[in-house]
């Protein structure tokens, strides 16, 4: 994990309205915002759109930003609050996509996007995928994006109980898909060859 | 594998290619460095302009701006000259008509040529008041001439347009004056103003009735004391408000 002072330096050179630096915090931040809202975000066009929102909304609050707190998971908040919005605005895709969640087959996405596969490589991430929004949303924030359940409950802003209870739960039910595949499949070793 | 770690590595393997395209970072910085120049010198245009108008506001109508004045300096210098001050009082009811009337290119010109104007006078007027241009130079009077000249229908259209605000103030009743003005003062004056005016001239209508005589003419005399007390107070509150409309009037007592 990077250490606040990394960042406190470059955000004051930011706030100074140095260009390079706002460069620089993209490049540094991107690496971690860009997959998560991917995998959030279904839509890879509304991804770019979201993920602009994020940026904008960075650098307009980065002024109100604590520097003495840890940036990235600050960083994560704020991303996770926009794929929120983000979702409420578009209830009704989701609607379609929910059910879609429920239906025990790999989806193909259409995905135009010249460098994102059409499908997951591996079930266990389309698994994931399915998972309910929240329970998809501790995974990736704890898998993917290596943050520890205590950074998870201040960037969620939930109690760190909730946390734990919420990747508790994720862990079962992608145990239980797991089982319900290799009884459809019939072998073992199908799951690792895929 | 434990799930966790199948969990992370599935994950990692997944999204190894989920780089975001450059041209978002172009998009992302041009827009963040835009609106961060734009939104100061947005603030700033918007704090110069709240400045500028509270100035404003606060010069125009901080006391009453005799128009005179700038012709002449002051009611003062007025009266040293010769002239009375009624007659200022009658150039000043002259000037804010024509300042109504004009654009306000117009209006600034015919100021500047009335200062000029005075300044010729002032050299050749005598103890009298009276004008004598064969005392200037000969220069000065061509310069005069044209001046004057220049000056004509300006003083042609203002003497004309008589109405209630001609030179002489002409006695009339409260009532008549508001119901010409009213128009005018909608425009000049706010809803609440309006109102008040509205108000003061309804308890004057009182006393105009009181005295006014059949033939419409008017006999002050028929108003007792307190009537002309009472009249006086509500005139003195409608002061303000004449003022801002360029009214001037004096109760014909």
């Amino acid at each position: 994990m990077n250490h606040p002072d990394e960042y406190s330096q470059l955000i004051a050179l930011v706030l100074a309205g140095s260009r390079e630096a706002c460069s620089e915090l993209y490049e540094r931040t991107i690496r971690d915002v860009y997959p998560t809202v991917h995998f959030l975000v279904r839509e890879p066009n509304d991804t770019e759109d979201v993920v602009q929102e994020i940026y904008i909304q960075l650098y307009r609050s980065l002024g109100q930003f604590d520097v003495s707190r840890p940036f990235r998971p600050w960083l994560m908040g704020l991303t996770m609050r926009q794929i929120h919005a983000y979702r409420r605005k578009s209830w009704s895709h989701i609607r379609i996509l929910k059910k879609a969640e429920q239906v025990e087959q790999a989806i193909e996405y259409d995905f135009s996007s010249k460098v994102v596969d059409k499908i997951f490589y591996q079930p266990l991430v389309a698994s994931v995928d399915r998972l309910p929004y929240k329970l998809k949303q501790a995974v990736i924030l704890h898998y993917l994006n290596e943050y520890s359940q205590e950074e998870i409950s201040v960037i969620l802003s939930i109690p760190l109980g909730t946390v734990k209870s919420r990747i508790h739960a994720a862990l079962q039910k992608l145990r239980q898909k797991q089982k319900t595949n290799i009884l459809v499949r019939g072998k073992v070793e199908d799951q690792h060859e895929s | 594998m434990s799930l966790e770690e199948e969990l992370r590595t599935a994950l990692r393997e997944e999204t190894r290619n989920w780089i975001a395209p450059p041209e978002l970072k172009g998009k992302i910085l041009k827009q963040v460095l835009s609106t961060q120049g734009g939104r100061r010198m947005k603030k700033w245009l918007v704090a110069s302009i709240v400045a500028a108008s509270l100035l404003i506001p606060t010069g125009a109508y901080a006391g009453y701006h005799y128009l005179a004045d700038s012709i002449y300096g002051s009611q003062d210098n007025v009266v040293q000259i010769g002239a009375t001050q009624q007659k200022y009082d009658e150039l000043e009811a002259k000037l804010q008509k024509a300042k109504q009337s004009y654009s306000e290119q117009e209006f600034t010109q015919l100021m500047a040529l009335l200062k000029e104007l005075s300044s010729y006078n002032l050299k050749i007027a005598d103890a009298e008041g009276v004008l004598h241009p064969e005392q200037l130079s000969a220069d000065d009077q061509k310069s005069y001439k044209s001046l004057t000249a220049e000056l004509e229908p300006y003083f042609a259209q203002l003497n004309v347009a008589g109405g209630t605000l001609g030179a002489v103030p002409t006695l009339t009743t409260f009532d008549t004056l508001w119901n010409e003005q009213r128009d005018r003062a909608e425009q000049i004056l706010s809803q609440q103003e309006l109102a008040a005016v509205d108000e003061i001239i309804n308890e004057l209508r009182v006393y105009d009735i009181k005295a006014l005589d059949l033939e419409g003419s008017i006999h002050t005399d028929r108003l007792s004391e307190t009537d002309l007390t009472n009249q006086k107070q509500l005139i003195e509150q409608l002061s303000p408000y004449m003022k801002k409309l360029g009214i001037m009037f004096k109760p014909s007592s």
